[in-house]
């Protein structure tokens, strides 16, 4: 059986990376007991695909990884995604928790169904200003105070003909124009959740399930983005960030911001979860 | 969840942050309202080495069982945090509740290795607790050193308040309960420390007097205030009735042992002549297959770790080996968990268990033979010889091992060049073995067999404490003369050599035989910046030897000089339960080449049955 199960990840675990993030997790499936089924070869590994790693630092409501078991518990009873979530649930500590599981439906000897990694198209993210940092011009600008402002000028950045960053990879430098792979931004200084956002209908008391460990901060401006993300083209938040304040002449600090990532998704246009 | 003590800012600019931040599967937290007392165990170096250390998982476990107690963990900042600190004047805090050590009652500081005493200081200072004991009031946590240095405790007498001499499972509650006793009551930590001082094990260096001769030699040793001449190793007698952690903390990053660590047995029966550990931890004592086999699967349970490995001096001397090893491949194997092996004496049941926990191609068999010729096995008394090597190397190329480490001292005593030189011939004679054992179609390729040779240091304890280290000119002239040699054997192009580097040993050598004199190098070499000394990348002779002038120290004196049998040494107050006669009878059969036998096969009169448990009482 495969069960696809989306996890926060929150509080001080944040600064624990991908790589540790996953062997955290290896841990938990054996504490638990649950049924992993595991690879063949002379070292077996869990059968367990994280759809995207999440950087050092950021915290999230929107993590997937996929579980492949086996059909019945140790006891014989059959397996289910309740089942898989009260074990495994058991077993995390604070800082890790499931927000839902489903169970992928596959015939045993049919083909695999895709797995979240290959899945992954986008992903939804919170930049919320930290405590103790304002947004400040660089100098010969002005400072643009009001958040309408920013919005304003957020429409006026995303109709450019071009968003042209350079993007650090592992071959080096080179200059990309991003404007494609950013499908929504949005500013606000409330509590208020974008529309694009809401995982539901629209309502202005969102308690989506994208923002519950989201850390709120005294400043309140919070920035809101659905980007490109998976292995072919992923576009970090904070790239966007820095190109969007850049242009408004606001100075871009890397540590001003708590980065969130909300929700990723397998088809961003239907808005579909993973 | 618990505020950090550091910054995202700070931790999202230092390697590996996760070191810093605590609550990790197992950790232990308790209501602070509630508790009398805060201990704060600390492991003097990174995390990912402190946190492999299975001796402070079970003093963890044990305070922890007491309910007026809570005990937390730190480690060393690395270079990068310790700068940071400094900048923002951030007090050291325990992992736990984040909070800083300086309010803590006691700091309780393992020492492992020498190398690490630099470090020591460095917790201390940046807990902002006074370096110098004396300069400590009730503000302060009381500071207390354990672990193997404190055989000799001498060169770090002036930083600590307290020594706990022997193993940690015996006396800390009647530590814990006179000290709430004195808090309560209202006595100054002056008269607690004369109260501690009457506790079975513990050492308060401020209440003994040290003189000394004038050829530098120490006079007298006297203690003041009713504290006791000697100090009685603290040893558990019953190794299946005592504290073993069920759940040991597991660290989110890959710590250096990443994996369930089961104590067999304590000590060492084969009394190897320069080993320290082999000596300070007689008798051998083992743990029952019961409790072995009740802690294996709890710790594996509880901590979802896939490895597990056994841990002991000598794992092939645990009587009933056979039987858990049965138990483990079956139970590990059920649940896919490996087992992973401690060097065992390569025989054919080793080889058999061998083969089946790892895989024979990638894996290598180890010898520790730690000299070259028989003649100088013989003064050293490893009870390995020649036949047993080869015999052992062959059956493993016929089961398919095809790389063989070596492991070798240079500079144990009486050592003569011919010694040296048998260690490349003996290297050759593996080699040689390999090629007369598997015919040409089954070999992979050149059988690998590599020397490693580190630079004895003469440590307390041990029947080599009278003895002069080598000095590293002389270290090195032989590690050339060995490479010199291999270079001639005909096998030479199968084997490579690997050597200690001599700086290290040399100053492990002043540290473990020092006075407390020497505390004023480790000061001054703190002070001159040295740090994480056991690190490669950190280590710096240069300011050592600055250190070393500065402190008006002769480093011969305590390194190269050869003592008197009847010399007044600083750990002399120390009561092992090991005789002086029996170390004094040790070295002289050394000189003469003569072995003793190994406990089992006959009682060596060391003086420790005196404990009347283990090895010395086995029918
Ligand atoms: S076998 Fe020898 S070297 Fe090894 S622990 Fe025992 S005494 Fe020490
Ligand atoms: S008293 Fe005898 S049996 Fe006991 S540890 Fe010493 S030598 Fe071994």
């Amino acid at each position: 059986m495969i069960f696809r199960i989306r996890f926060a990840k929150y509080g001080v675990v944040k600064f624990i990376g991908h790589l540790d993030v996953m062997r955290y997790f290896q841990k938990a499936v054996r504490r638990s007991g649950l049924p992993i089924k595991y690879s063949q070869g002379f070292n077996p590994h869990q059968l367990m695909v994280f759809a995207q790693p999440l950087g050092v630092g950021v915290t999230s409501d929107g993590e997937y990884m996929d579980i492949e078991t086996e059909d019945t518990d140790f006891e014989g009873n059959a397996l289910s995604a309740e089942k898989v979530r009260e074990i495994l649930g058991g077993a995390l500590t604070e800082g890790f928790e499931i927000v839902s599981i489903r169970q992928i439906p596959w015939q045993e000897g049919t083909k695999h169904p895709e797995n979240a990694m290959s899945l992954v198209a986008g992903a939804d993210y919170i930049m919320s200003l930290k405590d103790g940092y304002t947004l400040h011009a660089k100098k010969d600008s002005d400072l643009i105070t009001s958040v309408e402002e920013l919005q304003k000028k957020l429409q006026v950045f995303l109709e450019r003909d071009s968003i042209v960053v350079s993007k650090k990879s592992k071959s080096g430098e080179r200059d990309m124009d991003i404007k494609p792979y950013i499908y929504e931004a949005s500013v606000t200084d409330n509590d208020k959740i974008p529309e694009f956002m809401c995982e539901d209908t629209v309502s202005a008391s969102c308690s989506c399930l994208g923002i519950v460990h989201a850390d709120i901060y005294t400043p309140g401006v919070r920035f809101f983005f659905r980007l490109a993300a998976g292995s072919a083209v992923n576009i970090k938040p904070e790239l966007v960030l820095e190109a969007f304040l850049e242009f408004c002449g606001i100075e871009y600090e890397e540590l001003a911001f708590q980065i969130h990532r909300a929700n990723m998704y397998s088809d961003v246009a239907l808005r579909k979860g993973l | 969840m618990r505020k950090l003590a550091l910054s995202d800012e700070i931790l999202m600019s230092v390697d590996k942050s996760a070191r810093y931040i605590g609550h990790e599967v197992n950790a232990i937290w308790k209501d602070l309202d509630k508790i009398d007392i805060r201990f704060c165990m600390c492991f003097p170096d990174v995390y990912e080495v402190g946190m492999s250390h299975i001796g402070i998982q079970i003093l963890y476990e044990m305070f922890n069982r007491r309910e007026d107690t809570f005990c937390e963990r730190v480690y060393s900042p690395w270079p990068d945090l310790d700068k940071l600190m400094r900048e923002h004047n951030i007090p050291l805090f325990a992992l736990e509740s984040q909070q800083p050590i300086k309010d803590f009652d006691f700091l309780g500081i393992t020492l492992q290795y020498e190398m690490c005493y630099t470090n020591v200081l460095q917790i201390l200072e940046l807990s902002q607790i006074p370096i110098f004991s004396k300069e400590r009031t009730w503000e302060h946590p009381i500071v207390i050193g354990g672990g193997p240095c404190t055989y000799n405790p001498e060169p770090l007498a002036d930083f600590f308040d307290i020594f706990y001499i022997g193993e940690g499972e015996t006396v800390y509650d009647l530590l814990l309960d006179t000290y709430k006793e004195y808090r309560k009551n209202g006595r100054s930590r002056h008269d607690f420390l004369v109260a501690a001082s009457q506790i079975e094990g513990l050492y308060i260096p401020e209440l003994y007097d040290v003189e000394y001769n004038d050829d530098g030699t120490l006079k007298s040793f006297i203690p003041r205030e009713g504290a006791p001449e000697k100090i009685k190793r603290q040893v558990v007698a019953d190794m299946s009735d005592t504290v073993y952690p069920e759940k040991p903390v597991v660290p989110y990053i890959r710590a250096v042992q990443d994996r369930v660590a089961l104590e067999i047995q304590r000590g060492c029966i084969r009394g190897c002549r320069f080993c320290q550990a082999g000596m300070i931890y007689r008798p051998l004592r083992e743990r029952s297959l019961e409790f072995l086999k009740k802690y294996a699967l709890a710790m594996i349970n509880s901590t979802g770790y896939e490895e597990i490995t056994l841990c002991s001096l000598s794992s092939s001397d645990y009587t009933k080996l056979a039987e858990l090893m049965d138990f483990l491949i079956n139970e590990m194997g059920k649940r896919r968990i490996n087992i992973s092996l401690p060097s065992l004496r390569i025989d054919a049941f080793s080889l058999d268990v061998m083969s089946r926990v790892q895989d024979v191609r990638k894996s290598s068999i180890t010898f520790a033979p730690e000299a070259g010729t028989q003649r100088m096995r013989d003064i050293i008394n490893k009870g390995l010889d020649e036949e047993t090597i080869l015999n052992g190397a062959s059956e493993a190329f016929k089961a398919g091992w095809d790389k063989v480490k070596l492991y070798f001292m240079l500079g144990q005593p009486f050592e003569l060049d011919s010694d040296v030189e048998g260690i490349p011939h003996l290297a050759d004679k593996i080699a040689m073995a390999f090629y007369d054992t598997v015919p040409k179609s089954e070999r992979r390729g050149k059988v690998q067999v590599t020397i490693s040779t580190s630079y004895f240091v003469p440590k307390p304890f041990t029947p080599f404490q009278w003895a002069a280290q080598i000095t590293p000119e002389e270290y090195l002239r032989r590690k050339t003369l060995l490479m010199d040699t291999l270079k001639q054997e005909h096998n030479y192009k199968s084997i490579k050599y690997n050597w200690h580097d001599s700086n290290t040993s040399i100053l492990e050598g002043l540290l473990a035989r020092g006075d407390r004199r020497v505390g004023k190098v480790i000061y001054e070499a703190y002070k001159g910046g040295c740090l994480f000394d056991a690190w490669t990348d950190y280590f710096d002779m240069k300011k050592w030897e600055q250190a070393i002038e500065r402190a008006g120290i002769d480093m011969d004196f305590y390194t190269t000089r050869e003592r008197s049998t009847d010399e007044l040494l600083p750990w002399d107050f120390i009561d092992t339960g090991m005789t002086k006669a029996f170390m004094k009878r040790e070295y002289e059969k050394a000189r003469k080449g003569q072995t003793t036998k190994n406990c089992r096969e006959g009682c060596g009169g060391c003086g420790c049955n005196s404990w009347t448990t283990g090895v010395c009482i086995e029918a």
